[in-house]
C-alpha cells in the first residue's frame, strides 16, 4: 500500500511540477516572439535609414561636383566683364562715326553665351577673347575714321623756308598724290637731327628736308609715301606692336614696314619685301592688323 | 516485473521532467538573447539617424551656396544691353 501510494504521490508531483513549468513557458514564449518581432521591426528600420543615408550621400556627391564646376565657370567671368567694359567705353566713342550694329551683335551673342554657360569655363574664356577681338576691331576702324575725318593739322612756324614756295608745292603735291591730302606738310631740318630727309609725327604731320624738294618724282613719292605709311600706323600702334606676325614678318621694324606700305601703294623704293610681307602691309593702309 | 517497471517508470517521469525544466531555461536564455539583440539594434538605428542627420546639414548648406552662384552667374551686370 505505502509504495503504490507514494510513487502516486511521486508521479502527481512529477505531473504537477511539469505543468507549471509548461504553464510558466507560455508567456516566456510569447515574450520572446514579441522580442523578435521588434528586433524585425529594428532591422528594417535600420536598412531604410541607411538606404536614406546612402540617397544623401549620392545627392551630396552630385551637389559637390555642381558646386566645383560653378565655382570654375565663376572664376573666368570677371575677365569676361572686364572685357565688355572695354568694349562699351570704345563703343561709345565710336557713337556716330562708324557702324558698330554688327559688333554690338556680335558682343550680344557672346553674352547670351556666358549667361547660359555653367560648367565649362573654356566657353567663357573663349567668349571673352571674342570680345577682345572685338574691341581691337572696332578700335581700328575707329582710328581710321579718326585718321580719315583729321583736319590738317596746322605748323606752328612756316610751311618752307629753303625750299621754297615752289619746292613746298612739289613736295605737297607728291604728298596729296600718294593718298596724304589730310596730312600736315612743313619744311624743317630736325628730322633725326637732320640726317633724316623726312619724317612723320604721331600728331599727324610730315617734315622734309629742304633737298627732297628737288628729288626726282619717282623718289619723291617714295619718300612721301613711306612717310604716310608711319602716320598709318600710328593709328594702330598699339595693335601693331602687339602683333606677333609683325614681328615675324618684319622683325617689329617700322621702317622696313613703311617701305613695303610704299611698294603695295605704287612707289616702290629701293628696299623690296615678298608677298606674305606685301598682304600684310597693304592691310595697315585700311587700319587693320592682321 | 514489477519492480523494473516502477524502476523504468520512474526513470521516465524524472527524464521527462528534467527535460521540461532544460527546455524552460533554454526559453529563458532565448529571450534574453533576443533583449541584448533589441539594445544593439537600438544602438545601431540611432547611429544611422545621427550620420543621416549631420549629412542631411552638409547637404542644406552645399545647396545653398550652389543657389548663391546660380545668382551671381545670372547677374548681367556690366553686360551690354
Amino acid at each position: 500500500m505505502t509504495l503504490r501510494r507514494a510513487l502516486a504521490l511521486f508521479t502527481m508531483l512529477v505531473v504537477l511540477s511539469g505543468a507549471a513549468i509548461t504553464a510558466k513557458s507560455q508567456p516566456l514564449e510569447a515574450q520572446r516572439a514579441q522580442l523578435i518581432a521588434h528586433a524585425e521591426g529594428l532591422q528594417s528600420q535600420i536598412t531604410t535609414t541607411a538606404a536614406r543615408g546612402g540617397y544623401i550621400e549620392s545627392l551630396t556627391a552630385y551637389h559637390q561636383e555642381e558646386r566645383a564646376d560653378l565655382d570654375a565657370v565663376l572664376a573666368v567671368r570677371g575677365d569676361f566683364v572686364a572685357e565688355l567694359t572695354a568694349l562699351s567705353e570704345v563703343l561709345a566713342k565710336a557713337e556716330g562715326k562708324i557702324d558698330t550694329t554688327t559688333h554690338r551683335a556680335a558682343a550680344i551673342a557672346s553674352q547670351d553665351t556666358v549667361l547660359a554657360e555653367r560648367d565649362d569655363p573654356t566657353a567663357v574664356t573663349n567668349a571673352t577673347a571674342t570680345i577682345h577681338a572685338l574691341t581691337a576691331k572696332v578700335n581700328d576702324e575707329l582710328g581710321t575714321w579718326e585718321a580719315a575725318h583729321r583736319p590738317a593739322p596746322v605748323a606752328d612756324g612756316p610751311l618752307w623756308s629753303g625750299s621754297g614756295p615752289d619746292g613746298y608745292a612739289r613736295v605737297r603735291a607728291a604728298l596729296d598724290r600718294v593718298g596724304g591730302s589730310a596730312v600736315g606738310l612743313y619744311e624743317s631740318a630736325s628730322c633725326a637731327g637732320g640726317s633724316a630727309p623726312a619724317c612723320a609725327n604721331s600728331n599727324g604731320y610730315i617734315k622734309y628736308r629742304a633737298d627732297v624738294a628737288s628729288w626726282d618724282e619717282s623718289r619723291l613719292n617714295w619718300a612721301m609715301a613711306h612717310e604716310l605709311g608711319h602716320i598709318h600706323q600710328f593709328n594702330v600702334w598699339g595693335a601693331l606692336n602687339s602683333s606677333s606676325t609683325y614681328q615675324s614678318l618684319f622683325g617689329g621694324d617700322p621702317e622696313f614696314l613703311a617701305n613695303c606700305m610704299a611698294l603695295v601703294r605704287g612707289y616702290p623704293g629701293s628696299v623690296g619685301c615678298d608677298g606674305d610681307q606685301q598682304v600684310w602691309a597693304s592691310a595697315i593702309w585700311v587700319g587693320s592688323v592682321r | 516485473m514489477r519492480i523494473f517497471a516502477l524502476g523504468l517508470g520512474s526513470l521516465l517521469l524524472l527524464g521527462g521532467g528534467a527535460l521540461v525544466v532544460l527546455a524552460d531555461q533554454e526559453r529563458q536564455a532565448a529571450v534574453e538573447q533576443a533583449d541584448h539583440a533589441i539594445t544593439v539594434l537600438d544602438q545601431r538605428l540611432e547611429l544611422e539617424r545621427e550620420a543621416n542627420l549631420a549629412d542631411a546639414e552638409t547637404l542644406t548648406a552645399l545647396r545653398s551656396a550652389i543657389a548663391e552662384q546660380q545668382a551671381q552667374l545670372a547677374s548681367t551686370e556690366g553686360f551690354l544691353e
